[in-house]
């Protein structure tokens, strides 16, 4: 009982530190607005999604077309509104795991040097040379066409990236007297890694952690265009991709699943501004 | 020799706007400096001496603003001149030295293109020309290989080194005046000396005039002939250097020159008892350069026999392999070859057989105070951390260890620390947690590497009477590592001088200083400078 009541209160603090951020705040928001909008999207959306001849092809925004519609017809709200969801999905899913197991190997290979390092920047440099398209194309052919190997191709492609940099973050602050001191302190060497000097690389972790949003979005896009995602689901990338051909005859459908993208990735780079903040030593405290 | 006013300051007062208010950093410098004649600024960090030097050059700092004085230059009111005419005298006749040659040097340009882009500035002389007064500049300031050092890079020259090419770089315009910021506080004693006597010797030759910003006052009463001393932004007083060191004035004053001499009580002189905590037999550490197959022997053959409770020193400047010595101790490094025996027992198998009492017995106190402590923890939160290695309690009583601790090494009120971070402590408040730190585990050796070194002379004082406070207190072994001679003639019985990575000489300190027999002893003591008493 005692435990969740500190807990709480730990939440609490956080709270009340966070939302004195006004950026943090602002990017939660949007993040929060847009997550509601998916989670409800059958409610919002006028028509089911990947309707075709809803309306007739390239029409401008209207009262009964809020967003205009596509070449086939498909109201661009309700899709805007069904594919926030995969875009959501996807490049969550992306990012946290790639940061969860970028963080963790690069911090392993950083501390300890040596053939450890060698062997896991040699598996970092495979993941980095494969062809996105080609291991979608793998996957696919071995589990079929779906959501969920999307979600595995993009969170494998994603480590590497998050790994180096921790890795070498982590080289440099490894020789900083305050490591040296908790080593002789007799700290263990998991407690060194991920209670001393992680925690120190925080900024790059969540600067990284918006590009690698704004990467995963992309690659579904062109995974999805291709024909190895669900074909039963739309998605923003999906959206765009579709839209490069017709952008001559309708701006409204590169410029509403561009702006979403944007806002959305906007978003989790001022949410991770504000995590950062709370979490800085240097922080004015009131 | 000239002796007519080149610079005289008036009142000047310098205010920074800042998140937190207006902050005064200088407020009512008074100042006057004759051709030729080299004068010293000090002062405490914080008492404003480098920002008094910026402004005379108006390179004020973000938020910085003149707010009253008049500063006047042979004939010129340098706070009327415009940007352009500024830059006409930066550089060519008032040039700057500052502390650390090795950032402000560009690192990705040869020193040659250095030199030739600061006299190009400021003169229009044909290429062909230009190579003889780079070679001619890097003769003066006594540097012996011109050619190769005109084709080297920053980091492939000695801290010494880089010095001397920015004096050369300060001296290329032939400048009436140079102001040099701290400019030896980084370099090693013998280095120190040697480009103090360059600049004594420039000065001499050129007539040029030194404005010397420094918080040593042994380097102060060697070099210069008069000294302002500043406190909080203001000049408190000034004098003759030999005036000043044998008759301070103000209470400030006399108190900092009574920090400096560091005298500290040797009231209680305890009887060491003959047990030995650790023995040190032969060792050596090599360490393989990477890139070629070069051998660098760092610690060659090093010896040594401490008993419970004494506190030993050891000396040496960089690359003498004092620092190496202590990561050996410590175990941090491996030892090349040799034995350590701590406690009676040979320290790789210590640490096999039971790693954390190994840990729990001997700490470390390093350099850099605010290093040395993770920036993104508390003090209680690192403070702490030992307490949850080694003793299995709760919460609340490590809580109330830490308390203690923090009681112990002097910081009150000690709840306030506890939930402070590092940047918000000064240096000698960090140094004083890294030693609660050190002391927590009542380890049975303690080895210091540098402790005091880059703290102020008045806080330096403090922190030694603290470490011989423990020391008195809990009867634990020391060893303090210094380039510093008289800090370890204050601390220590017993000193060892290192060179290059051997222990030249070692004995009782008053055989040391009274009769020393190696050279490199007698070259150490004699660079050592003291405040003339």
């Amino acid at each position: 009982m005692k435990k969740n009541y500190k807990n709480i209160n730990k939440l609490k603090t956080f709270w009340n530190i966070f939302k004195q951020n006004k950026i943090g705040l602002a990017g939660l928001i949007i993040l929060i607005f847009f997550i509601i909008l998916s989670i409800f999207a059958p409610i919002f959306a006028t028509y089911p999604p990947l309707t075709t001849g809803a309306g007739e092809a390239f029409q401008n925004p209207s009262i009964k077309h809020f967003l205009g519609t596509d070449n086939l017809g498909r109201d661009l709200y309700s899709e805007l509104l069904y594919g926030a969801r995969v875009t959501l999905i996807v490049s969550f899913i992306a990012v946290i795991t790639s940061t969860v197991v970028g963080v963790f190997l690069g911090a392993i290979a950083g501390f300890y040097g040596g053939l450890i390092d060698s062997v896991l920047m040699r598996i970092t440099e495979i993941f980095l040379v494969i062809p996105p398209i080609f291991l979608a194309l793998v996957l696919v052919a071995i589990f079929g066409a779906n959501i969920i190997n999307i979600i595995i191709v993009i969170s494998i492609l994603s480590w590497p990236q998050t790994a180096r940099l921790v890795r070498a973050e982590i080289l440099s602050l490894k020789e900083r007297p305050y490591c040296k001191a908790a080593i002789a302190a007799g700290a263990s060497d998991f407690k060194i890694i991920f209670s001393e000097l992680v925690p120190n690389t925080m900024t790059t972790i969540l600067v990284n952690m918006s590009l690698t949003q704004a990467t995963a979005i992309l690659i579904e896009s062109a995974l999805s265009f291709l024909g190895f995602g669900d074909s039963s689901m739309v998605s923003w990338g999906l959206m765009l991709n579709n839209a490069q051909e017709f952008f001559r005859q309708s701006w409204y459908m590169v410029f509403f699943p561009g702006i979403a993208i944007f806002l959305v990735v906007l978003s989790l780079n001022l949410f991770g501004e504000g995590l950062n903040d709370v979490f800085n030593p240097r922080r004015k405290k009131n | 020799m000239n002796n007519s006013k080149l610079l005289k300051i008036e009142n000047l007062r310098m205010y920074i706007d800042t998140y937190e208010g207006v902050v005064k950093a200088v407020d009512g410098v008074d100042l006057n400096i004759n051709h030729g004649e080299i004068v010293g600024i000090v002062g405490e960090s914080g008492s404003g001496k480098s920002l008094t030097s910026r402004t005379i050059l108006k390179l004020l700092p973000e938020g910085g603003k003149i707010i009253s004085g008049k500063i006047q230059f042979k004939n010129i009111d340098l706070l009327s001149l415009k940007e352009k005419e500024l830059r006409n005298i930066r550089g060519s006749k008032i040039s700057f030295i500052f502390q650390n040659p090795s950032t402000f040097l560009n690192p990705v340009l040869k020193i040659g293109d250095q030199i030739a882009e600061n006299i190009l500035l400021h003169q229009n002389i044909k290429k062909e020309k230009i190579q003889e007064i780079i070679i001619n500049s890097l003769l003066d300031v006594g540097l012996r290989n011109p050619k190769n050092i005109i084709k080297s890079y920053p980091h492939q020259l000695s801290g010494g080194m880089q010095q001397r090419v920015m004096i050369a770089m300060a001296i290329s315009c032939k400048p009436d005046l140079i102001i040099a910021d701290e400019c030896t506080t980084a370099l090693d004693v013998t280095t120190q000396l040697q480009i103090l006597d360059l600049l004594k010797k420039i000065s001499k030759k050129t007539n040029t005039a030194i404005l010397l910003i420094t918080h040593n006052l042994a380097v102060v009463s060697y070099l210069c002939s008069k000294v302002y001393v500043m406190h909080n932004g203001k000049t408190i007083e000034s004098a003759d250097s030999k005036e000043l060191f044998n008759n301070p004035k103000e209470n400030y004053t006399k108190s900092l020159l009574n920090s400096s001499k560091q005298k500290i009580n040797d009231k209680d002189e305890k009887k060491l008892n003959e047990n030995t905590l650790i023995e040190i037999n032969n060792i050596n550490k090599e360490f393989i350069l990477p890139g070629s197959k070069k051998l660098l022997r760092a610690v060659k053959n090093v010896s040594l026999k401490l008993s419970e409770g004494e506190i030993f020193g050891i000396a040496g400047e960089s690359g003498s392999g004092k620092t190496t010595v202590a990561n050996l101790l410590m175990g941090l490094t491996e030892l090349s070859s040799g034995k350590i025996i701590f406690l009676d027992k040979e320290i790789y198998k210590f640490m096999k057989d039971d790693r954390k009492l190994f840990r729990k017995n001997i700490q470390m106190v390093f350099q850099d105070p605010y290093g040395s402590l993770n920036p993104r923890k508390t003090i209680g939160e690192t403070l702490s951390l030992v307490f949850n290695i080694h003793f299995d309690l709760n919460q609340n009583d490590i809580k109330k260890k830490v308390l203690d601790l923090l009681k112990m090494v002097e910081l009150s009120p000690p709840e306030m620390f506890f939930d402070r971070h590092p940047h918000e402590l000064s240096g000698g408040q960090q140094q004083r947690v890294a030693i609660a730190r050190a002391i927590s585990t009542s380890p049975k050796l303690i080895i210091t590497d540098e402790a005091v070194a880059s703290l102020d002379m008045s806080i330096r004082a403090e922190i030694l009477k603290l470490l011989k406070k423990i020391n008195f207190e809990t009867n634990v072994t020391m060893i303090m590592i210094s380039h510093d001679l008289s800090i370890l003639k204050n601390m220590c019985k017993r000193i060892a001088i290192m060179y290059l990575g051997e222990i030249v000489e070692i004995g009782n300190k008053n055989e040391i200083f009274n009769n020393p027999k190696h050279d490199y002893t007698k070259k150490l003591i004699s660079a050592t400078l003291e405040i003339p008493s």
